[in-house]
């Protein structure tokens, strides 16, 4: 019975993980990857971090609270 | 502080903003328009890539050129340190990375000027003692390419067609003498030029109106703002403005937390 939860727990956390999970925290000189499994708001194109290399990139953590 | 940075440095710098907190895409893009942060060039998401391991908000990191971490911390406190990176970074964009080959060098420079085939060609062309180092500026100025034409693609797909028909043209021009990018912006002129787009473009120019007026004015979804946008879907059914204005409608409706 125990199994049979653990097992339903797993299928339910897999079905609702994202295509990518995202990295732990970062520190200076790490190469974060990243794909997004949603469309970006005014997303221009941008799939993934490695997209937006060539140029700097600023990535604010905000909330609406 | 990002936005300021956005809107003093344009297209040389990227702001992702990442909404971290227990809210919906949906409810933080109507949050966007309703504080008008909404502008052309910062991106926005729900999906934290990483995590700076700072408590509080706002938050963030600074990723330099080649994607690497140069910066974490809390942008309001360091800004002045923030910004002499990142203004460092555009200058090494357009000179160069120290310790690049002759080469590379030079082929960075024409790329930089907006001439992506000679640069391609150039670093195809290179001498035998800079091959890797010319390999490696490619692979870069074809993937910063290749998200050229996806910005382009973007652009149509979103019904940009004012900015579409810019890049399309500085686009054309950069690429003229590489066959494979040459196909990409042939592809997206096709399209451009596409008699149906007559309707988008009018409904485009309709849209951007009522946008405009959600941004400038007084802000946000107000009921002047979602009846035009309504008239937008009315007199311009089944094209991508009138989804555009849909999906504004939606988020009218959505509750604010």
């Amino acid at each position: 019975m125990r199994f049979v939860w653990i097992a339903a727990a797993t299928a339910a956390i897999a079905a609702v993980a994202p295509a990518q999970q995202r990295q732990g925290a970062v520190k200076v000189g790490d190469v974060p990857a990243y794909t997004f499994s949603r469309p970006l708001v005014n997303g221009l194109g941008v799939k993934s971090l490695a997209d937006l290399q060539g140029r700097p990139v600023m990535v604010e953590y905000w909330g609406v609270h | 502080m990002s936005l300021k940075m956005q809107e003093e440095l344009g297209d040389d710098v990227t702001v992702l903003f990442v909404q971290s907190q227990e809210a919906t895409p949906e409810q933080a893009e109507k949050f966007i328009y309703n504080k008008r942060w909404q502008n052309d060039r910062s991106i926005w998401t729900t999906e934290q890539p990483f995590s700076v391991a700072i408590e509080g908000l706002p938050s963030g990191a600074l990723l330099g050129n080649d994607g690497s971490v140069l910066w974490s911390g809390r942008p309001t406190s360091d800004h002045s340190k923030v910004m002499d990176m990142v203004n460092e970074q555009i200058k090494l964009a357009k000179k160069g990375a120290k310790g690049m080959s002759p080469t590379a060098a030079k082929a960075n420079g024409e790329y930089e000027k907006g001439n992506i085939a000679a640069a391609l060609k150039m670093l195809d062309g290179a001498p035998e003692a800079e091959k890797a180092d010319a390999g490696k500026l490619r692979h870069s100025l074809e993937t910063r390419t290749k998200a050229k034409v996806a910005r382009l693609d973007w652009y149509i797909e979103n019904g940009d067609y004012d900015k579409a028909d810019k890049l399309l043209a500085t686009l054309q021009k950069g690429v003229a003498g590489d066959e494979k990018f040459e196909a990409s912006a042939k592809t997206a002129a096709d399209k451009l030029a596409a008699k149906e787009l007559a309707q988008e473009r009018e409904a485009a120019k309709a849209f951007a109106k009522v946008q405009k007026l959600m941004l400038d004015g007084k802000g946000g979804f107000d009921d002047i703002a979602v009846k035009q946008l309504t008239a937008v879907t009315t007199k311009y059914p089944n094209t991508r403005a009138a989804k555009r204005a849909s999906h504004l409608i939606d988020l009218s409706k959505v509750s604010d937390s």
